[in-house]
């Protein structure tokens, strides 16, 4: 199976992000971190590559230091790695985003399935896999918590969750899959794996080299810090039961029962 | 040219969700003209909610609506005839999905996972909870059809004194190329945590499922719209099934009540639960950073704590 995988760097703390007088995002103090759903991402798409053969390719947009994103993952089971990095693609919104990443997808050739995160770490929209998909043309399974490729050649069954259960889905290929944390454990690197994939050379493509016009779709009008939530009471009784009732008291006071 | 927000309305078994429907409620109060867009073999009862809930209008597609390549085709061609003000559909996994590919059929903008969204001058505004929760940034669509998801956990349930809504039948759409071999419902009744009005949440401190009785128990007597949630390690660790967890890579929940039982505060757990109104934690520890946010805090061992809470609740009806 010939897989793309989608991994994206991210701040590994946000409240490290500063917000600029542009009302862009300064990462400049933020250390950067392979996204932690990304691990997961690779580590699937390593998994069913072993299981059926095939290779694994990272796909990663973002800047110069982006390439740790590649190398992190070479060193975990993928072959190959391409770097999408533009200035003018900088702080792109979640379209423009996919459209890079779908056009990235689109040069690697016959690819049977891509492979994203469920939820990115710092903006979370949820939203890049399914518009790569609909750019592609292919179906997907979005928030996947288990894969098994064992159900009929061509296809994969997979499973979802949802905010009343789970559903079992099963999707022909090629398609697109994301996937959330608890699909799997991500391996580590070895010692002589990451010297490996320090020697690994990536394709670097700019959006030109794409056929892609940054453009916004989304802006932003402001950003502010939210109120902070006053101190707070602590409840104490003389026993344990006098607590519970004081506290209860205190919510019924409030009129929150 | 008058104002109309569409609804993606999703339902299950014929019924439209309750997260839908209090949607369909919040669109009515920005705007007088709401329509809902059902994608679904059959019309079920979703002209007699949506119109409770305050549509105008139901638009049926006659189609597999567990597929969102298919919501989204439906959507993008009712958005190309009726030109709505934007398209609202509920932050769940299936409408995150729908409404990443009716963007990008759109070619238009997406405001994801928003907690307000306002209509001004035919111009939609949406407020988001960023960065953990850290930050609140305004933002809007530069041109063309919003599309938004919106968090519907903390939205007041849907209104119920609209009479049914005008039915338009739109052609059957193509057969799903995905299909769906079998639905799990999360284990027990009683509301979801994006509906719970009540969510009593437990952390590591639960020690393993069993010790999740004594949450389920004090949800229990709090009622119908109390629900449990945890953090992530005690789903990680299968104590709680793994829709149940709250936070950054979880559920975001936003709740009247908030009980937070032998959690420590993390900021991955904060942005999932930030939008609750009142906060209560319970914990051992004195300096845990989940009391900064709390209204009420008790220190102590919450297995001695929440059976007391639970009996002072229980002796009140
Ligand atoms: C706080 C914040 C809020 C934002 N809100 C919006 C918004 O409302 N609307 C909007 O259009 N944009 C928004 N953006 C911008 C947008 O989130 C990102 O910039 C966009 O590039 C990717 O979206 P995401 O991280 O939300 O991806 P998600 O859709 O959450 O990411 C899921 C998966 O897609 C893949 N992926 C995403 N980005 C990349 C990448 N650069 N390289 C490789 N793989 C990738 C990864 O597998 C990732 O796990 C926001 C950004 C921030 C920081
Ligand atoms: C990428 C990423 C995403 C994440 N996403 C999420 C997410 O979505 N949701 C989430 O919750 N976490 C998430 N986390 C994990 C998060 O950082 C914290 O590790 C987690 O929230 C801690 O869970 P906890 O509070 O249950 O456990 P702990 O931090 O271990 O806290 C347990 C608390 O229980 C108290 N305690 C122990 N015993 C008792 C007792 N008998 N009575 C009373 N109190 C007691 C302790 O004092 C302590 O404060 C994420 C982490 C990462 C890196």
């Amino acid at each position: 199976m010939n897989i793309a995988v989608l991994v994206k760097q991210v701040p590994e703390d946000l409240g490290t992000v500063q917000v600029t007088e542009g009302r862009t995002l300064d990462r400049a103090n933020a250390r950067a971190v392979t996204d932690p759903v990304g691990k997961n991402a690779l580590e699937a798409a390593v998994q069913l590559a072993e299981a059926t053969g095939g290779t694994v390719t990272v796909i990663t947009l973002g800047p110069a230091g982006a390439k740790a994103v590649l190398k992190e993952c070479v060193s975990v089971g993928a072959q190959a790695g391409v770097h999408v990095s533009d200035g003018g693609l900088a702080g792109s919104d979640a379209l423009t985003t996919a459209r890079v990443l779908a056009a990235a997808i689109g040069r690697l050739g016959a690819i049977d399935l891509v492979i994203a995160g469920a939820r990115s770490f710092d903006g979370g929209s949820a939203a890049v896999p399914a518009m790569v998909a609909e750019l592609l043309d292919l179906p997907s399974v979005t928030a996947v918590t288990a894969i098994d490729s064992g159900d009929a050649p061509g296809a994969l069954l997979c499973t979802r969750v949802l905010e009343d259960g789970h559903e079992r889905v099963s999707l022909p290929l090629p398609s697109v899959i994301s996937v959330d944390e608890y699909v799997n454990t991500p391996r580590y690197p070895s010692v002589k794996s990451k010297l490996a994939a320090n020697k690994a050379v990536f394709e670097v493509l700019t959006a030109a080299d794409l056929g892609i016009v940054p453009a916004r779709h989304a802006a932003v009008i402001d950003i502010t810090v939210p109120p902070v939530r006053e101190p707070g009471v602590m409840i104490t009784g003389d026993t344990v039961q006098d607590t519970a009732d004081k506290l209860v008291a205190a919510l019924a006071g409030a009129g929150v029962l | 040219m008058t104002d109309t927000l569409f609804v993606l309305m999703e339902a299950r078994d014929g019924a439209p969700t309750d997260s839908a429907l209090a949607l369909i409620t919040e669109a009515r109060r920005l705007c007088e003209d709401v329509a809902a867009v059902l994608v679904a073999p059959e019309i079920g009862t979703a002209a007699e909610c949506a119109g409770a809930a305050g549509a105008s209008t139901v638009h049926h597609v006659p189609a597999d609506g567990r597929a969102a390549d298919l919501i989204a085709a439906a959507l993008t061609a009712l958005v190309a005839t009726h030109s709505p003000t934007a398209v609202l559909v509920p932050a769940t996994t299936l409408g995150n999905e729908a409404a990443a590919r009716v963007t990008a059929r759109l070619g238009t903008g997406l405001l994801a996972d928003v907690s307000a969204v306002t209509l001004a001058d035919g111009v939609v505004t949406a407020v988001k909870s960023e960065l953990g929760g850290t930050r609140l940034a305004r933002c809007r669509v530069v041109d063309g059809v919003p599309v938004l998801t919106v968090r519907t956990g903390g939205l007041p349930p849907a209104g119920s004194d609209g009479g049914p809504a005008a039915v338009i039948t739109a052609a059957a759409a193509a057969p799903a190329r995905t299909t769906v071999v079998e639905y799990l419902p999360t284990g027990g009744e009683g509301v979801s945590l994006e509906d719970a009005t009540i969510v009593v949440a437990g952390g590591r401190a639960m020690g393993g499922s069993e010790g999740f009785s004594v949450l389920h128990e004090l949800a229990a007597a709090l009622g119908p719209t109390a629900a449990v949630g945890s953090s992530r390690p005690a789903a990680d660790a299968g104590w709680v099934p793994v829709e149940l967890e709250i936070g950054i890579s979880g559920k975001k929940v936003a709740p009247d009540l908030y009980l937070a039982c032998g959690i420590s505060g993390a900021s991955q757990h904060l942005a999932g639960m930030s939008g609750s109104r009142t906060v209560v934690a319970i914990n051992k520890d004195p300096q845990a950073p989940i009391f900064a946010v709390a209204d009420f805090g008790v220190v102590g061992d919450l297995f001695e704590i929440v059976p007391a809470i639970t009996a002072a609740v229980s002796a009140r009806v």
